[in-house]
């Protein structure tokens, strides 16, 4: 195919080039991430030393405390977990490991991009608007979220009206994205590859897609509904005028759930990429896990209401939502066994990537086994809302993205720059981060089970809550994450230095087999010329009576 | 589980066994899990000159050490919905049939609890309603309908074992009862607003005598804390203050909550929402208790203050304590 040479813009700015797209995603990703973590920093210092002048911000007031929990959990869900593992890592990977030139919908894809950056600005802008940014909460419950139905006040409510326009515009991109997922992945793959043939983080990014496809239609439905409540007086959510607030909980969970494991497939996928390469075996159960994930796809459309155990549904509605919710660990649980039995007698290299997602795994055992406390309805009862999920759920999601999202950051950087990162600044940053990770959560488990409340600015007036055990936790999970924050310094040099200054990657430095290692580092810009034949699965490592311990997809012999 | 608060309720027993429970099974799932991954990890470490075998995990006789183990896991899934369906039908779904009613009421920022009155019943003029004080005679059935007048909030008592949200336009019946006399809090564990942090009430278990007696005279004999400056504690004003609820939204200290500080209010001059503006005076300030919505204050949310029922009495000693606050 001819190129001309495209000028500045067209490459770096509005390029259709599904690495470039890859990238600003990612980069923006990364950039929403320092704003998620300040937030945290800013609260969690409140909650060490309430009312007291925090450095690097000032004092904090309740209306803001609300405010900076709505917009870190905001931020870190929708603007870093979903752009950097489903948008920037399936962008880059997707059109390379199935042997495709692009996605299938180039200029959808730019689209879908700049639709992204503009729902970040709009959300940024919430900051600094009259009002405000938005306070209700990241679930934003009605009649809470919609001003409790006392009269519409359009300066007051523009916080919210943008994070709800904010969302529904990064939705909008996400559909864009997913459906490119899914056309590129059905219909462009290399001559020879057949599903069972495709990398799983493919076919993790695909059931992700379709999971998120199949359950953000009613969340639009429920945001829209708010938004017309808050802005020209709908009453959708409002009893006294016959609408009914639970509605939203329940449109918003069949999305909220769901999207657990859109975050998590991906990071799955590319952990098991890690994990086969790292430690050169074939990956134990590929068709096990397949089959699982999608068990568990279709589980989760329907485990939405345990977050709404004690919210005032019907009590005869618990018992079905708590079995199908402790099911959901059964495919789970086969795919990490899996994955540790793919380390069983394996031939391990400790390199950064896989001491993350080795450490994503030690770690992950804990959120999964607190996932089953939490399943059960009448422990709900009294953990709900409390810092018990809050442990939980950091519990999972850390691993899942940060350590996930790291440890592929460290093993695909080589293929985009062409430079390997620096693997002692890589180590630094994996035990610094991996162990004071505990430190933030274990003491909030603790508390949690103590019965301390979520959302709260201020511990002053509870002394059931001020005990010198629960001051002294809320102490603990605050320096720790001030010195996990210190211990991203290093990955900050490590990739700047790296850029510059790191060894040359060549095409294939962790000798793997899918097709992206195939091409130079970083890649041309139509991927593969002429289109790569496809001869067998991409786990074919230490293959009996070969000379080499990896076999890649497209050699022949 | 010395972790948990004292439990104090009679269905508290078969949460705090199933926490146990489920405690037992995952301590024992994690301890193996981590094990096994950490020994794995350190014994298959790269050694030079040794390669890994060609497994694939095809088939039964390879699947079965995972299958196995998931086996086993779904057994303990199912013995764990087994005992959460009961702990669940014990507090959710087995109300008893006789008991003392109490209506509950959440709105921002305080529990408000209306007791039947002299003709033993809910919602006549006659019944006895204490803001953020729930006093209950121990051993005794609780039967209460909880109720939202604003946003969600979630009635939640570490000790009792016990939560659940108040929802605008619903009314959920559920009950407790306490087995232990004594004083714990109460709080709403749902978002509700700027105010969220200070919702708080007092639970207070006692025998059935000193109930009687104490719904009976119409006092607080405990309860809310009575957050006066030095010197003013023995003030029935500022008392009021407290068991009514305002000092969650209104201030003592200057310092600005949902409303205006207390602070120096008397001879204040202020800005109201419709532009005018007036010196804080006591008629004012009875007007202001009475109808919250006429003449508010500007910069201040609308229609958030309740009208409360005080007496005249009351609203009396409240204003001649307001005037105090210099």
């Amino acid at each position: 195919m001819e190129h001309s040479k495209p000028i500045f813009f067209r490459k770096y700015v509005f390029s259709t080039d599904h690495k470039v797209i890859g990238m600003q995603y990612m980069l923006t990703g990364l950039c929403m991430v320092v704003v998620g973590v300040f937030l945290s920093y800013v609260f969690r210092m409140q909650l060490a030393y309430p009312g007291s002048d925090l450095p690097l911000f000032g004092k904090l007031s309740p209306q803001q405390y609300n405010e900076f929990v709505t917009l870190h959990g905001t931020i870190m869900i929708f603007w870093v977990a979903m752009p950097i593992l489903l948008a920037a890592f399936g962008n880059l990977l997707i059109p390379l490991m199935v042997g495709a030139k692009d996605m299938a919908f180039p200029a959808l894809n730019m689209i879908s991009y700049w639709t992204f950056l503009v729902s970040t600005v709009a959300l940024l802008a919430s900051f600094f608007v009259p009002g405000g940014a938005f306070d209700g909460g990241w679930t934003a419950y009605p009649p809470l979220s919609a001003g409790g139905y006392r009269g519409i006040s359009f300066w007051n409510g523009l916080g919210g009206d943008l994070w709800i326009l904010a969302v529904a515009l990064e939705f909008a991109a996400f559909l864009m994205g997913g459906v490119n997922f899914l056309v590129t992945v059905g219909n462009m793959r290399a001559p020879g590859l057949k599903w069972f043939d495709l990398p799983l983080v493919i076919w993790m990014f695909v059931i992700a897609t379709l999971d998120f496809l199949f359950s953000v239609g009613p969340l639009i439905a429920g945001a829209i509904m708010l938004l017309l409540d808050r802005t020209i007086g709908t009453n959708f959510y409002n009893p006294a005028k016959g609408g009914d607030p639970v509605l939203f909980q329940h449109l918003f969970w069949f999305f909220g759930h769901p999207e657990v494991y859109v975050l998590f497939l991906p990071s799955l996928g590319l952990a098991a990429e890690i994990l086969t390469a790292s430690s050169r075996k074939p990956l134990f159960g590929y068709r096990a896990i397949v089959y699982a994930t999608m068990t568990a796809g279709a589980l989760s459309l329907v485990v939405w209401a345990h977050h709404q155990f004690i919210a005032g549904i019907d009590p005869r509605m618990a018992s079905f939502f708590s079995v199908t919710t402790i099911l959901i660990s059964i495919p789970f649980a086969v795919t990490v066994f899996c994955y540790i039995a793919t380390l069983w007698r394996g031939n391990i290299r400790f390199s950064t990537p896989m001491l993350f997602v080795l450490g994503f795994l030690a770690e992950f055992l804990i959120g999964g086994v607190t996932g089953i406390y939490l399943g059960s309805s009448a422990f709900d009862i009294y953990a709900h809302d409390t810092y018990f999920v809050v442990a939980h759920f950091h519990y999972t999601l850390i691993p899942v993205v940060v350590f996930c999202g790291t440890a592929a950051i460290y093993f695909w950087f080589p293929k985009f720059t062409g430079r390997m990162l620096n693997e002692t600044l890589g180590k630094i940053h994996f035990f610094g981060t991996v162990l004071f990770f505990n430190g933030i959560f274990i003491p909030l488990f603790i508390n949690g089970i103590g019965g301390e409340h979520r959302r709260i600015a201020d511990y002053s007036a509870w002394p059931e809550f001020m005990t010198e055990a629960m001051k002294h936790n809320r102490i603990v999970a605050t320096t720790s994450l001030i010195v996990v924050m210190l211990f991203q310094i290093p990955f900050i040099i490590n990739i700047f230095l790296s850029l510059f200054r790191g060894k040359p990657a060549g095409p294939n430095p962790w000798k793997s087999n899918t097709l992206e290692w195939t091409v130079a580092s970083p890649p041309p810009h139509p991927n593969f010329s002429p289109v790569p034949m496809v001869y067998r699965g991409p786990y074919e490592y230490s293959v009996p009576g070969r000379k080499e311990d990896f076999w890649p997809q497209n050699e022949k012999e | 589980m010395y972790l948990l608060p004292e439990n104090i309720s009679s269905f508290g027993g078969e949460i705090d066994s199933l926490i146990g429970f489920i405690s037992a099974i995952a301590a024992v799932v994690l301890f193996l899990a981590e094990t096994a991954l950490l020994g794995i990890v350190i014994f298959f470490r790269r050694k030079p000159g040794r390669s890994a075998p060609y497994i694939k995990g095809m088939g039964w006789r390879q699947m079965r050490w995972v299958l196995l183990p998931v086996a086993a896991v779904v057994v303990l899934d199912l013995l764990i919905d087994l005992k959460t369906h009961k702990a669940w039908n014990a507090v959710m779904q087995s109300l008893p049939s006789k008991g003392m009613r109490v209506r509950i009421t959440g709105s921002q920022y305080r529990w408000s609890f209306a007791y039947p009155g002299a003709d033993g019943l809910l919602g006549t003029a006659d019944d006895i309603v204490r803001v953020n004080d729930f006093a209950v005679p121990v051993d005794s059935n609780v039967i209460f309908d909880l109720a939202a007048a604003d946003m969600i909030h979630s009635f939640w008592v570490p000790s009792l074992r016990f939560k659940q949200d108040a929802v605008p336009g619903r009314i959920i019946t559920r009950w407790f009862k306490a087995i232990k006399t004594g004083t714990y809090g109460i709080a709403c564990a749902e978002l509700c607003g700027v105010g969220h942090s200070d919702m708080k009430a007092t639970l207070r278990v006692e025998s059935r005598e000193d109930f009687l007696r104490d719904l009976q005279s119409g006092v607080n004999s405990g309860g809310a804390e009575v957050r006066a400056p030095a010197g003013g504690a023995e003030n029935r004003g500022a008392e009021l203050l407290n068991q009514k609820g305002c000092t969650a939204c209104h201030t003592l200290d200057g310092s600005k909550l949902v409303g205006p500080s207390y602070k120096g209010i008397f001879g204040r001059k202020t800005k109201l929402a419709d532009g005018r503006e007036i010196v804080v005076d006591a008629a004012y300030l009875r007007r202001s208790i009475r109808e919250p919505e006429v003449d508010q204050v500007a910069g201040f949310p609308a229609g958030l203050m309740p009208k409360l029922p005080l007496s005249d009495e009351e609203i009396h000693e409240v204003v001649e304590y307001l005037e105090t606050l210099r």
